[in-house]
């Protein structure tokens, strides 16, 4: 079974259609590619997908469940799918690690009492939330880091950060909407070892969103394009370089990967 | 347990300061003192929702009324009519323990009306909420001004003496160490990260929604505390007393002191109370009533030059702290 | 409040004992309006526009705190040990005063209909028609320039996005200036309105007021003008029916029952609309 099946997938947002009838398939486990110029909608679709945004037409499934009338952490939760954000979303006044730790809690709830009182299954199980989140820190070389607050990170390591949040919910599937934006050339060759490496030890399906062209040509097995709102070609990283359509949609762009 | 060794300690040692400080000061600094207290508390839970989980809740003093006059209605109208409660009030080791039923039930209450309010309100959106809460506020005193068996707007008197200094200065620190507890927890984080990005924490699993309703549950409860041990203080409620007024000077006190800081709400209460009770000397002094005009001059240039506030989102140990690195 | 003061003070410069007359309440609108609006502006620029940028919780703290300043300051009575003999008059005292006045009549009231329905009369009165009429003209004015005016679509532009606004190169200071100014204008009309149909003016007047304004903007939907209206109108629909028909006592709470009963199945308000957040 996909891990994450989108079909006919359309939303309206008055008179602009942001998506129209966009269907993708990632697999178990699989590295899938988003990519389409600036304004294409690919982010527009991931917040249909987690459940940000309605769609007006079409279904999404992720693990087996539709995302039809789910909440945000629903999603997260019951679906087992988990994102970053375009433009980064950390806590910014919490720790590093912090911001690791809350996202586990999702799956946790205490009783009232034992936070009060500092019970031993309370203190055993944050001593456990926090030593698995220290194990994922070090993991993207940030646990040196681990008791700075957010928001003095550089820019790199936040990036690094968003990723590590939403690894620390348990996901079956992972989003990543531009995680190397704004990163060098040597980072960004970091960043798909990192990727790579997270899909190969964790084995969950990502579907990543980026305009590295080199980037994505190295990771994904699949790349789907898209282009105001459409699926305008689908297939292995060199199909897509041949494709011409692709290649008018970047105009001006041009990229030899 | 180690976690009950704080709790305890701290008990011990405002009652014993309590009891100490009763037999120092006249009744006026008591009064003063008791006033600085229930303020603490007042402020210390309202930072949980405010500061902390960053809603705009404005009927804090309305909780802290349904605690009262719960408490009051019990003490002063219903149980008197049981012989039994006659008799265990009078029994001094047994009227404490009731007294300490009376509270908790008051906090209960309130924070079980905390949650009826929250529920819905907590959905909207900043401005919208600030509003509905201090709307709450309000409904929640008119009504209690209609309502005959507890006074109406003549008020309610007669309401038992309990408590005093220990009572108050034992909640007050109690107030402390439990929200200090509950903000380093994962609780805590959970409410600072649902003040820093909704959206995100949604993404993370975790419902906004229960969050802030937990926040506000526990604020109410605190609220509702102070309620009671405000009116078995004073011996006498007034609906007039817990107006939007009220509400505001709490809400003047926490950010004075700093949204995100419990030791900069202590303070700021502690200076607040006790600035407009020396105005109020003042005002003898001069004859005319100028305390709600400096106060609010004050606030107004604490707002345009330290807007931080005093303590920012530090605690009085990171300052301590920082000066010993330095 | 301050508008009604204001009124309440100018009223006697146009002679004394004040006789109702067109001229004197058209005289004391204008004059009325014009120092609110001055007030107002001071206010923004002193208080406000230093702020701008905080948090907004800090905003509405110096917001409150404004307003709790007016109220107090125009409590203060400084009696004087000796009044200064200005020659046309002496001043015994500075400030309005602790104690409610009675607003002074400016117009004849003269009943416009009376209409007999069996046992029931139903009057309609000038002073209704005169608020009615100016309320009506004061609104599609405000309509006018905030839709139809370039300092109109300034000051949408800034309520959308400040930081934007100022990149375009739109006067955001003047914008927000302005705003004030016609905010406290329209205030201050209000204040004449209200005046005349409840003609009694202390320092107190009109928090309970500007809280179930509030409440009528969000209730309509913030941003939304004829939202507002609308808001208001119920809302004082709602209130008299209260008094008739339930009890004068929870007149103020039915304001606020109503409001969390809209936004709890309008979370945006009556006609507001409901703002998807980009991710």
């Amino acid at each position: 079974m996909n891990v994450l099946s989108v079909q006919n997938v359309s939303i309206q947002f008055g008179g602009l259609k942001a998506v129209q009838d966009v269907s993708l398939e990632v697999a178990a486990s699989e590295l899938i590619g988003l990519i389409g110029p600036n304004g294409a909608g690919k982010t527009t679709l991931f917040n249909i997908i987690t459940g940000v945004y309605k769609q007006t037409s079409g279904k999404v499934l992720m693990n087996g469940l539709s995302t039809e009338d789910l909440t945000p952490f629903e999603v997260t939760n019951k679906c087992k799918g988990a994102r970053t954000f375009q433009n980064i979303r950390l806590f910014k006044d919490l720790s590093v690690l912090d911001n690791v730790m809350v996202s586990s809690h999702g799956q946790i709830r205490y009783n009232f009492l034992s936070i009060l009182l500092r019970t031993k299954t309370y203190v055993e199980n944050e001593a456990q939330i926090e030593k698995r989140a220290l194990d994922l820190l070090k993991l993207f070389e940030l646990d040196k880091k681990a008791n700075e607050l957010a928001k003095n990170l550089p820019y790199g390591d936040q990036r690094k950060l968003e990723i590590v949040r939403a690894l620390a919910t348990n996901p079956k599937i992972l989003f990543l909407d531009e995680p190397a934006a704004g990163m060098n050339d040597e980072e960004t060759a970091k960043l798909l070892q990192l990727v790579r490496k997270v899909r190969d030890d964790f084995k969950i399906g990502i579907l990543v969103i980026e305009h590295d062209m080199k980037f994505m040509m190295g990771l994904c097995e699949r790349i789907y394009v898209l282009d105001h709102g459409q699926l305008i070609a689908r297939g292995s990283p060199d199909e897509i370089k041949k494709n011409p359509e692709v290649i008018k949609a970047y105009l001006g762009e041009e990229e030899a990967a | 347990m180690r976690g009950f060794i704080t709790p305890i300690a701290t008990i011990i040692a405002s009652t014993l300061i309590g009891l100490l400080l009763m037999q120092v000061l006249g009744p006026y600094h008591q009064t003063v003192l008791a006033f600085v207290g229930i303020n603490i508390i007042l402020a210390v839970s309202l930072n949980l929702v405010n500061g902390f989980t960053g809603q705009f809740s404005m009927g804090h003093v309305g909780f802290m009324a349904v605690g009262a006059y719960v408490s009051a209605w019990l003490s002063t109208v219903i149980l008197p009519q049981f012989s039994i409660w006659n008799s265990c009030m009078a029994t001094p080791i047994v009227g404490q323990f009731l007294f300490l039923g009376l509270i908790i039930f008051g906090g209960t209450v309130s924070a079980a009306i905390g949650v009826l309010v929250g529920i819905p309100s907590l959905r909207l959106r900043g401005d919208y909420l600030a509003i509905v809460t201090l709307g709450f506020g309000e409904i929640i005193r008119i009504f209690i001004l209609n309502v005959d068996q507890v006074g109406g707007a003549r008020g309610l008197i007669g309401i038992p003496d309990l408590g005093g200094l220990p009572w108050i200065l034992g909640w007050a620190a109690m107030t402390c160490v439990f929200c200090y507890r509950i903000v380093r927890s994962s609780l805590g984080k959970q409410f600072m990260a649902v003040r820093d990005d909704e959206t995100a924490t949604r993404s993370m699993g975790l419902s906004t929604t229960n969050i802030k309703v937990r926040s506000f549950a526990i604020a109410s409860f605190f609220a509702g505390v102070a309620g009671v041990l405000f009116a078995h203080e004073t011996q006498y409620l007034n609906p007039g007393t817990f107006t939007f007024n009220y509400s505001f000077q709490i809400i003047a006190m926490i950010v004075l002191g700093g949204l995100g800081s419990l030791t900069g709400s202590v303070v700021a209460a502690s200076l607040l109370t006790f600035s407009l009770e020396f105005l109020r000397i003042l005002q003898d002094l001069l004859g005319v009533d100028l305390r709600m005009i400096i106060y609010a001059i004050i606030l107004i240039i604490i707002m345009l030059t330290r807007p931080d506030g005093l303590f920012g989102q530090k605690e009085i140990w990171n300052i301590w702290k920082s000066k010993a690195r330095a | 409040m301050l508008g009604a003061v204001t009124a309440f003070l100018a009223a006697p410069m146009f002679g004394t004992p004040t006789e109702p007359s067109l001229p004197l309440f058209l005289g004391v609108f204008v004059i009325t309006m014009l120092v609110c609006g001055i007030i107002g502006y001071l206010i923004e620029r002193l208080a406000y526009r230093p702020i701008r940028d905080s948090p907004r919780m800090n905003c509405l703290i110096t917001a409150i705190g404004v307003s709790l300043f007016l109220q107090y300051v125009t409590q203060l009575q400084i009696k004087l040990p000796a009044p200064i003999n200005l020659g046309f008059a002496s001043i015994h005292s500075f400030g309005f005063g602790a104690i409610p006045q009675s607003f002074p009549e400016l117009l004849k009231k003269v009943n416009v209909v009376e209409w007999t329905i069996g046992e029931q009369t139903l009057t309609i009165s000038n002073y209704q028609l005169v608020i009615l009429v100016l309320t009506i003209i004061l609104v599609l004015g405000l309509q006018w320039i905030v839709f139809g005016t370039k300092l109109g679509k300034g000051m949408r532009a800034v309520s959308e996005s400040t930081e934007i606004a100022k990149m375009l190169g739109i006067p955001v200071n003047r914008v927000i200036a302005f705003t004030f100014i016609l905010g406290s204008m329209l205030a201050a009309a209000a204040a004449i309105l209200v005046s005349m149909m409840y003609p009694r003016v202390d320092a107190m007047m009109g928090s309970l007021l500007g809280l179930k304004a509030f409440v009528a903007a969000v209730l309509g939907g913030i941003g939304n003008l004829p939202g507002a209206v609308l808001g208001g109108l119920l809302m004082g629909v709602a209130e008299m029916m209260t008094v008739g028909y339930i009890s004068s006592d929870f007149k103020d709470a039915i304001a606020f029952l109503i409001l969390v009963g809209v936004l709890l199945v309008r979370p945006s308000g009556l006609l507001g609309k409901a703002r998807l957040e980009k991710v």
